[in-house]
């Protein structure tokens, strides 16, 4: 199964200097990047780098047990006597046990991935680390054909090659996640130090998710098993300037020899964001940024994560609990218009005033593996809770009564969810697979405001997905899908007062519907290498999202948004079809990617102006969604070269264009077109006490954004300038992970076309350093003799 | 890296190229809204027989002006805890044309102590194609001292 080869046993023998070195490979001889080497003996641990090595430096000769861990991968580990320098070379053997989600069109393995049609950018746990900022979905957000709709510092959605909202699927431990994802000020409910490693995956996978996995999908999967009989752990501390975040994540995983638990808590708290102004103009009037903060963005986030089951020959089981709660606050001037009595200052950087916003959202996924030879099943069930509030006070309008209390938004979204897939022939070559998932909601609203009834929605769906080889070096899928699904939403009267008191009548705000959808999508793909260094990856797909429930029936003034926003009952079913094309040269000192894609909507469901106002007393005009003929094309070009030994230059650059085709008015929320720059330097092996150096100066650069939707701002472009360095240091015997970072190192004033706040003509942040120190731990428990 | 940026120019425009506009008579010019009447900070005396607010604005846009819209709500809404009046009104009107001169008075002689407090007066506007201006003025309505 494994091979190892102790290479070079050669070398002088030194007391308290001696190395272990080598290569981790996967079983096609390609190199892990950021596997995870345990020393046991010496309680030390390490990561391999791009080319697959890794180092442990100022041993003493003596008995060491050497262990490796990549997810997706057997685990193997290796007892090394060591008298002399020592080099080795692992090479790991798939484990399809650990076999996550992305597998059905995914491997970690060069060989696998090159058979894939579909384009898939992974990170890992340490790269998200390296990047942190505000929430998971800004961390990665500057991944090829990525970007964030940003609300406020800890609070952002993802954008997947200019769609987001419901047309984005983001997936964690098998079941998607089901917030509010419709709302333009609510975030992704996600603790990013939970996740052991992010794969976004561009495009239509509709066969695969079911609706809204349309722009493509982000999958979230938890830190791999502990190797057996160990203690596995870390904590994480992180702090960043801009804000004043203090931040701690702790986790613990223990394993027996088939058991294991994992716990996780992590806490974050950050204060009000600065930015580099002491005033904004909006709507012809200079408003003060009191201290350079914006005031009443501060905010905290929970996360607790508890995992349990057991890894056996027949297959693995495992059940998580996973809770998020955060409370943040909207700027002052976000809700109800900016004016200088609400920005006054009040003295407090940390405290959360109205308005702001509290979201909880609770996750019980039971996810099931089991082997039979070639043939493998798998399900995945999960249950989620998503409690979103948001307070503020008040205003009556009209002759009602004042409301009570200051509870102006209260969903409760239940969603049970249920995936089973069975891939009934499987190899190197080749798999097929069938599946069915279903999923049911049920909606409850309360506070005082009205935006959305009370819903419930089911959904269900059958797929198959072939893969097979063509001829070598070209493989070909193909998949297909079809669902039904249903949205009931209540009828919601509103009564009209005479007085306080008297009650004269109702109106309606959202009428009672039953709709029943049904969807066939699939698609092609192509997968050609067309020699060692070109391959070429095409994809042809449809995809879908069944008209959500805001889309039917909202009716209400969303106040962050200053808008009323009207659904519509008669919406169909959104479809799109979109040609993808990947690409890609890699050479042993160059690699570039060029991706093209177009995506044509029929009828594409968005917020459209009306040319009416609301007869609600706080908005504008009514904006209500409609269906369009709509395209979305434009693409990433990515281009790596290394300059030096160990030194990379590295560029990225980004565009998307969108349309409404039926009256020509560009779409909104479409990013402006951007580019990265960047050089990084990295250091394996540096020395006896500190290993795995890197440093990056990158460049970051956004074109201005004029072809906006009707009411958007144009956003005039900007370059920032930030930095990042790290470190593995060894402290005694303890390695200490620092990773440190410079955002917008010239404390540029610019504004984000992403931003909410972008309205209110509001700077993005100045500059932040940040800090990250993970402490990982490990120990081994007394293993019994059988 | 020009070559690079050159290339993407060139792949973009070609795609942009594939896939054309449609229709290109989009109006995104927002219409201007001149407020003349009330001023930014103004205090109304509220409770006489003669008490009014003069809204005086010049209404314009580029292709055809559609609606008008006033809100007169207390400015201690939604993030503010000050004691508030309950006090607000919203009146919307069509326009037509691409320039239009309004006058209209609030009557505020009903008023009672009670609601006497800083106000948002909003004034909006949108034109036929939906953009949407927006300008506003904090005023304080007031209870005339007695001397």
């Amino acid at each position: 199964m494994l091979i190892f080869w102790v290479l070079s046993p050669a070398l002088k023998a030194q007391t308290g200097n001696l190395r272990i070195s080598g290569f981790i490979k996967d079983d096609n001889g390609s190199p892990l990047f950021n596997a995870t080497i345990y020393l046991n003996g010496a309680f030390r641990r390490t990561l391999t780098d791009t080319s697959g090595r890794f180092l442990f430096t100022g041993l003493n000769p003596g008995k060491y047990t050497v262990k490796v861990t990549f997810v997706g991968f057997q685990q193997p580990s290796l007892a090394v006597f060591l008298a002399m320098d020592t080099l080795l070379e692992i090479k790991l053997q798939r484990d399809i046990m650990q076999m996550d989600e992305v597998n059905i069109v995914e491997n970690r393995s060069k060989a696998i991935r090159q058979m894939q049609s579909v384009q898939i950018t992974t990170i890992s746990q340490t790269s998200i680390f390296q990047t942190i900022s505000g929430s998971l979905v800004q961390s990665i957000g500057k991944l090829p054909g990525l970007a964030s709709i940003n609300i406020t510092s800890g609070v952002a959605k993802p954008v997947i090659r200019g769609l987001s909202f419901n047309r984005v699927a983001v997936v964690e431990n098998g079941v998607k996640q089901e917030g509010q994802q419709w709302g333009i000020d609510h975030g992704l409910e996600i603790d990013q130090y939970g996740v052991g490693k992010v794969d976004v995956i561009k495009g239509p996978l509709s066969f695969r998710y079911g609706s809204d996995a349309i722009g493509g999908v982000i999958i979230l999967s938890d830190q791999p098993y502990p190797v057996p009989h160990s203690i596995d752990g870390s904590v994480v501390v992180t702090g960043k300037s801009n804000n004043d975040l203090i931040g701690i994540s702790a986790y613990s995983a223990i394993r027996e020899n088939k058991g294991f638990f994992k716990v996780r808590l992590t806490m974050d708290d950050y204060g009000d964001v600065k930015v580099p102004a002491d005033s904004f103009y909006y709507n012809g009037w200079q408003l003060p940024v009191n201290g350079k903060r914006l005031k009443n963005t501060a905010g905290k986030d929970y996360g607790i994560k508890l995992s349990t089951g057991m890894v056996d020959h027949w297959g693995t089981w495992s059940v998580t609990l996973s809770d998020y709660f955060q409370k943040v606050g909207f700027f002052s001037g976000s809700h109800g218009m900016p004016d200088i009595y609400n920005l006054q200052d009040d003295r407090k950087n940390r405290n959360i005033d109205f308005p702001y916003q509290k979201v909880n959202h609770f996750k019980a996924i039971a996810n099931t593996r089991i082997r039979m030879k070639n043939r493998w099943l798998e399900a995945d069930v999960g249950y989620q809770l998503n409690h979103r509030q948001e307070f503020s006070f008040p205003h009556t309008h009209g002759l009602g009564p004042q409301p009570e209390g200051n509870l102006e938004i209260d969903l409760k979204l239940n969603t049970l969810s249920g995936n089973v897939r069975y891939y009934f022939d499987k190899s190197e070559d080749r798999s097929q697979v069938v599946g069915i998932s279903g999923q049911y909601q049920q909606n409850n609203r309360g506070g005082y405001y009205f935006l959305l009834p009370d819903y419930d929605a089911w959904s269900a769906g059958a797929y198959y997905f072939r893969q097979w080889l063509f001829s070598p070096g070209w493989h070909f899928n193909c998949s297909a899908r079809v669902d039904v699904g249903h949205v009931h939403t209540q009828q919601f009267l509103e009564p009209v007062y005479k007085d306080p008191q008297t009650i004269t009548g109702y109106v309606e705000r959202s009428p009672l519907i039953r709709k029943n959808f049904f969807n066939f999508s699939g698609g092609l793909g192509s997968s050609w290498q067309i020699n060692p260094t070109l391959s070429l990856k095409m994809n042809l797909g449809t995809g879908y999202k069944i008209p959500t429930a805001p889309e039917l029936s909202s009716n209400g003034v969303h106040h962050g948004t200053f808008r009323h926003e009207m659904g519509d009952s008669t919406l169909t079913s959104e479809r799109s079809f979109q040609l993808d094309i990947g690409l890609l040269y890699e050479s042993k000192m160059i690699s570039a990617g060029l991706s093209p894609f177009v995506t044509w909507f029929p009828n594409f469901i968005y917020l459209s102006p009306t040319g009416e106002f609301s007869f609600l007393p706080d908005a504008g005009q009514v904006y209500r969604y409609r269906q369009s003929e709509a395209m979305f094309t434009g693409g990433e070009i990515t281009f790596s070269v290394v300059l030096f030994k160990n030194l990379v230059y590295h560029n990225q650059s980004q565009y998307v264009y969108a349309g409404n085709l039926d009256d020509g008015y560009p779409l909104p929320f479409i990013p402006a077109a951007s580019m990265l720059n960047s050089i990084r330097y990295e250091l394996p092996i540096a020395g006896k006490n500190f290993m795995n150096i890197y440093a990056e100066i990158e460049i970051q650069t956004s074109a201005s954004q004029n072809r906006v939707a009707r009411n958007e701002l144009k956003t005039p472009g900007y370059n920032l300038l930030n930095f990042s360095a790290g470190s593995t240091f060894l402290v005694g015997k303890q390695p200490l992970e620092v990773m440190f970072q410079v955002q917008n190192l010239t404390n540029k004033k610019y504004l984000n076309h992403m931003s909410l706040y972008r309205m209110l003509d509001l700077y993005d942040p100045g500059i932040n350093f940040i800090l990250v120190v993970n402490i990982p731990l490990q120990f081994l428990l007394p293993q019994k003799s059988n | 890296m020009k070559t690079t940026l050159h290339f993407s120019a060139i792949i973009f425009a070609a795609i942009i190229a594939f896939s054309g506009c449609k229709k290109d008579d989009q109006d995104n010019a927002k219409p201007t809204i001149t407020l003349n009447s009330p001023v930014e900070g103004e205090v109304i005396l509220a409770g006489t027989d003669t008490s009014i607010i003069c809204l005086n604005a010049v209404f314009s846009d580029n292709v055809q002006l559609k609606e008008y819209k006033i809100n007169i709500h207390n400015a201690a809404g939604h993030g503010h805890k000050s004691t508030f009046a309950t006090w607000d009104t919203t009146i919307i009107q069509s326009l037509d044309g691409k320039s239009r001169i309004v006058d209209f008075d609030i009557d505020i002689s009903h008023f009672n102590r009670a609601d006497t407090a800083h106000y948002h007066y909003m004034v909006y506007c949108l034109d036929q194609a939906g953009n949407e201006s927006m300008v506003y003025r904090t005023i304080e309505i007031s209870w005339p001292e007695k001397k």
